[in-house]
């Protein structure tokens, strides 16, 4: 694998194609290592591309803790599989070429090189994007979809922003809320009925996921982030006759009493709270925030007893992969990061709690702006290993499957 | 290989619509082992390809369909029409969809036809490769071009 100290050659000299990654990996399908190079590099329209997006039909739109947009791009894309490839954020322009999208009056195509390597869809927009919610709110601004997940960012700032140095460094929501000029907080009110009008749509959504910024506040730290997720997950209960529904809370990892009024208030079914980068002094440089108010060791702590309420399988945590490699403090080599993560992950799962990799998608207004994510091969070597320890501790990836973040290479390959 | 357009061929439009005729989906697990998968809903889609609705996510059938379309493997269907007419045809899954409108309006349709059930999926298959199979038209042509194969009893 590449290491990206030594090796100054151009990115496409120093790394393995696409090409190179699916002949020396076959058990890794071609169509989740292109998932993953195109969020890694991210992707551009042609105008024929762009001509054959239909507003009406296709999502445009989206607000959420970290990116806002109106043009009339698409969202993000969805490859024959059913794979979700992520075009959302502005990516900082590190030199990595992006693949390009272009269509030739039938369909659209992922191109790299002028060479077709792909079939794509345009993610489409939900009915309920066009209705506006009793105080006249655009439903769309309140909750946002994927093509299986209602997805509800209700506070779209971080107290960690608050003060200097906290934020971590490859987030871009104190950039984006300052940009877009957005409320903090939205309106319960709004969200209740949104969701309530969005799971009317047969066949939908298979679940409803919560997260946003931390909010530090309450009698006890973080109480307040508490209270405003468990008054969104008691007023969509109802919806469901107050039975458990799938869903999904990421949240700041909450202590143990915390957690319990979690499982028994609402009807939430799985919980994550996301430690972004598997090593504990890495964790301090990268995460200070998280890491001065709860610690590397206690995360993982609350972790583990968030296993001991919503059961094995149900709780993990996600990380975004390749920032373990940041300069200057990061790993000096991706063989070394591979190595330390899989060994931490393995540590996590111990312990009932399994890790879920998003791409470091290098976002402009982020700290982290100047670096690169690593190399292609690194990302399939690490979702390879991450399924391997999956499958050997025998969790399912039902929580976080491929029709639900949809961001996980690592549980694309459970299909399978 | 040219993938075949059904369109161009009646015989089989018209056994895919006849609720009667039995469709048998072949596919092939990560270590080679066949599962076959009787799929009622195994219909022809307007370019001429086939589709069915999966409605198990977890099913084995829909896990080896995922690995044929991940790794380039084949798949099978077989026809038998009412009239004892069949075909055995091959190909290869092109898409799913688990998303969206065309989803949904058969997500919907599946529901009607029987409020228990949900819809993982629609498949997508091209077509390859056809062979009848029908018993009698097989059997003439054997005796035809394989006239030494044939028991002597049934020459008395
Ligand atoms: S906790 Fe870190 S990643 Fe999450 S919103 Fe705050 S700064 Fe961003």
């Amino acid at each position: 694998m590449r290491d990206p100290v030594k090796d100054l050659r151009p990115w496409r000299d120093a790394e393995k194609s696409l090409r190179e990654i699916t002949r020396e990996y076959p058990s890794f399908p071609k169509l989740i290592a292109l998932k993953i190079d195109a969020q890694r590099r991210g992707v551009v329209y042609t105008p024929k591309a762009l001509a054959a997006v239909d507003p009406t039909v296709h999502m445009t739109t989206v607000r959420s803790d970290y990116y806002d947009k109106e043009d009339l791009s698409p969202v993000s894309l969805i490859l024959d599989d059913g794979t979700t490839v992520f075009t959302e954020g502005v990516l900082a322009d590190i030199g990595l070429e992006p693949y390009v999208v272009d269509h030739d009056g039938r369909n659209a195509y992922l191109l790299d090189n002028d060479a077709p390597l792909a079939r794509v869809s345009y993610w489409e927009k939900p009915a309920y994007y066009a209705k506006t919610t009793a105080k006249g709110r655009p439903m769309w601004q309140v909750v946002s979809a994927r093509p299986q997940r209602l997805t509800i960012h209700p506070h779209q700032y971080c107290d960690f922003w608050k003060k200097p140095g906290q934020g971590c460094r490859f987030c871009v929501m104190a950039t984006n809320y300052k940009a877009y000029g957005k409320e903090a907080r939205l309106l319960v009110e709004d969200i209740i009925e949104t969701v309530g009008e969005a799971v009317k749509e047969p066949g939908g959504y298979q679940s409803v996921f919560l997260t946003g910024g931390t909010i530090l506040s309450g009698a006890t730290p973080l109480d307040d982030e508490l209270e405003l997720y468990l008054a969104i997950l008691k007023g969509i209960g109802p919806l469901f006759g107050g039975q458990k529904f799938p869903s999904q809370l990421i949240s700041t990892a909450f202590s143990l009493p915390q957690l319990a009024r979690l499982k028994a208030e609402t009807g939430l079914t799985s919980y994550t709270a996301d430690l972004e980068v598997l090593d504990a002094e890495l964790f301090k440089w990268i995460c200070p925030g998280k890491s001065r108010l709860i610690g590397y060791e206690g995360w993982k702590d609350r972790l583990a007893a968030a296993v001991g309420l919503f059961g094995r399988g149900r709780v993990n945590t996600g990380i975004v992969a390749g920032v373990e490699l940041a300069k200057p403090k990061g790993f000096k080599s991706e063989e070394e990061a591979l190595n330390a993560t899989l060994k931490e992950a393995r540590s996590l799962a111990e312990r009932g709690v399994f890790v879920v990799s998003c791409v470091w998608r290098v976002m402009t207004g982020s700290v982290f702006a100047r670096q690169r994510p690593p190399s292609l091969e690194y990302y399939v070597r690490l979702a390879l290993g991450l399924d391997a320890i999956r499958r050997e501790y025998g969790f399912l990836a039902d929580m976080d499957n491929y029709r639900r973040c949809g961001n996980h290479a690592d549980t694309d390959l459970a299909r399978i | 290989m040219t993938d075949l357009n059904l369109n161009d061929y009646p015989e089989i439009v018209l056994a895919l619509s006849d609720p009667l005729t039995v469709k048998v989906l072949g596919t092939i697990g990560s270590a080679g082992e066949p599962r076959l998968a009787v799929k009622s809903s195994i219909r022809l889609a307007q370019n001429g390809v086939l589709t069915y609705d999966e409605l198990i996510e977890t099913s084995r059938t829909n896990a080896n369909m995922v690995r044929a379309l991940w790794f380039n493997h084949k798949v099978a269907v077989s026809l038998i029409a009412p009239n004892a007419r069949a075909w055995l045809l091959s190909g290869r899954p092109d898409q799913v969809l688990i998303a969206g409108r065309k989803f949904q309006e058969r997500y919907q349709l599946v529901r009607q036809k029987n409020p228990e059930s949900g819809l993982a999926a629609v498949w997508f298959i091209v077509i390859e490769d056809l062979e009848e199979t029908t018993l009698t038209t097989r059997r003439a042509k054997e005796e035809a071009e394989r006239p030494l194969l044939i028991h002597l009893d049934r020459l008395l």
